[in-house]
């Protein structure tokens, strides 16, 4: 490590605000992108099962 | 068909489209008063100092003629569209892209080549120094020429859409910024006594582009704006 | 041919679905590793530049941020031809997954970018070229974002998204040399930043590692979208519902 502390590499001889909130942002703007696109599949997900339910509902009705 | 040759469709279109605008005076008139309106606005926001003005002068002129150009744009295919003429236009078997420029041209010149003519007006009540003039007219009638073809792509794209009028302003504006670089930058130019023929051959260059390519992407959004 | 044409309606986003489903890990190991060990490398083991001082390292995030939202609309464009010439329904998708990724990429490329701005040139905002260029991308996303949305027919909102992105390709380069010109036009020498240069190569080796990882990040999260879009058209196939444990054989 170039910096001899952890917090002179907080620091970072007075531009640590400009770099830890850049790299904070795109930490949120990233994981916020990978948990929306996992959400999505999520949701995917469950239409997919209810429309097998809904068929499921179909066949048992027009098997009786 | 084959006896119907390119240059009469485009004859026909021009001048059914230049009969209808004359007929219905807004469609040529409210982009010129938009113009003169908010250039006039200016002074009022920035101040009445005259070297100021003359500064600002070639991006305003620029920037409202580029947005009085985009908000005719908005109607270039509206009536076709709700008329349904648009559609059998594209199920006659002429090509396309002479009947797409032949509309353009016609809204270019109920548009850009009045914009470009009322310029020197709004050029002197924002003094705008008069070695300016000449080549401002000049850049106008070449840059309004490509906005109207760029216009005409996004107004193909919207024309199915209930609320089209603010979304075309969003999917044009960034297209049209070269137009808007070289545009001012040539009046710019000439009042600083640098070279401004560059900056005109490129928008040269720029409409010749749009000259080519422009109306197949017109044909395109228009077959998907009719078939929804 | 009703067979092929058969196949390119459901086929394809089936064996995609597969496939991505095969892909995904070896995507989103080598992004998070690259990605993460990158930033601390050159967050923490990376000598600061002696012009610019620590905010230098901004760089390893910023850059690969820009880089990559400019190639995915490229990889956009490229997916709408494909929709436009082949009426392919995958490549509509991934054109439609792209641009929020895409667009967010640009937004965090334009937030470093200005955070970076204020202890390197005293302020949060220049027009400097390249920042310029990616404010007009932003828009670029931004408008077919808007236009996708504005239409009610999926299968229009593709299409017409297709040309709009097309067309914003082709003016790409046109716009980026337009800005670059009116830059140099304007920008007094003095002001004139650090060039790239003068970079050494041990600080452009983390770059590289965010980079690739971007690009492979950028890759997880769009197969991830492109899939939650296929199975949400695809609910009421058998394929579907059987891949997902569902007996659509029925009782």
């Amino acid at each position: 490590m170039v910096f001899s502390s952890l917090s002179e590499l907080w620091q970072m001889a007075g531009h640590g605000p400009y770099v830890w909130s850049s790299f904070g942002v795109s930490a949120l703007v990233l994981a916020g992108l990978l948990l929306e696109s996992l959400r999505r599949n999520r949701a995917a997900r469950a239409l997919v099962a209810s429309a097998t339910r809904r068929r499921q509902a179909e066949r048992q009705h027009s098997s009786q | 068909m084959r006896q119907v040759g390119l240059l009469s469709v485009m004859a026909v279109v021009l001048r059914r489209d230049l009969q209808s605008a004359l007929r219905r005076g807004s469609e040529w008139s409210n982009p010129l008063l938009f113009f003169i309106m908010v250039c006039s606005l200016f002074p009022l926001g920035i101040g009445p100092e005259r070297q100021q003005l003359a500064v600002l002068a070639p991006g305003i002129i620029w920037v409202v003629a580029l947005l009085a150009s985009m908000m005719a744009s908005d109607g270039v295919f509206r009536s076709d569209y709700d008329d349904a003429t648009l559609e059998q236009l594209l199920l006659s078997p002429l090509p396309l892209y002479p009947l797409v420029l032949a509309k353009t041209l016609a809204h270019w010149l109920v548009s850009g080549l009045p914009l470009s003519l009322l310029s020197p007006l709004l050029a002197t009540i924002l003094q705008l120094p008069a070695a300016g003039f000449g080549v401002l007219l000049a850049s106008l009638l070449l840059g309004t020429a490509v906005l109207s073809f760029i216009g005409a792509i996004g107004a193909a794209l919207t024309v199915g859409l209930r609320r089209g009028g603010l979304l075309l302003s969003l999917i044009v504006l960034p297209l049209y910024i070269p137009v808007l670089i070289f545009g001012s930058a040539a009046v710019k130019n000439v009042i600083d006594g640098a070279a401004y023929l560059p900056s005109l051959a490129v928008l040269a260059a720029l409409l010749m582009l749009a000259l080519a390519l422009a109306p197949l992407a017109i044909a395109g959004a228009l077959r998907i704006s009719v078939d929804q | 041919m009703a067979n092929w044409q058969w196949f390119h309606k459901w086929g394809s986003p089936r064996w995609f679905y597969y496939l991505s489903g095969r892909l995904l890990p070896w995507l989103a190991v080598p992004a998070l590793l690259l990605l993460v060990g990158g930033c601390i490398w050159g967050l923490a083991f990376v000598p600061a530049d002696f012009k610019q001082g620590n905010s230098f390292r901004i760089i390893y995030i910023h850059v690969p941020a820009a880089a990559v939202a400019m190639g995915g609309y490229m990889l956009m464009a490229v997916a709408a031809a494909v929709h436009l010439i082949w009426r392919m329904k995958l490549a509509a998708i991934v054109m439609k997954s792209a641009a929020p990724i895409g667009a967010a990429l640009t937004f965090l490329a334009l937030f470093t970018g200005a955070v970076w701005g204020k202890p390197t040139w005293g302020t949060w905002w220049v027009w400097d070229a390249r920042i310029t260029s990616v404010l007009i991308l932003f828009f670029l996303y931004l408008g077919l974002i808007a236009l996708h949305q504005a239409f009610e027919n999926r299968d229009a909102a593709a299409r017409a998204c297709a040309v709009l992105a097309i067309v914003g390709a082709v003016n790409i380069p046109i716009i980026y040399w337009s800005v670059e010109w009116w830059y140099s036009l304007h920008q007094p020498a003095s002001i004139k930043f650090v060039g790239e240069s003068t970079i050494h190569p041990t600080m452009l080796r983390p770059l590289m590692a965010t980079l690739s990882g971007m690009y492979l990040f950028f890759g997880w999260v769009l197969l991830l979208f492109v899939r939650a879009e296929i199975l949400e058209r695809e609910r009421n196939t058998r394929w579907a519902q059987e891949l997902l444990g569902g007996d659509v054989r029925g009782g």
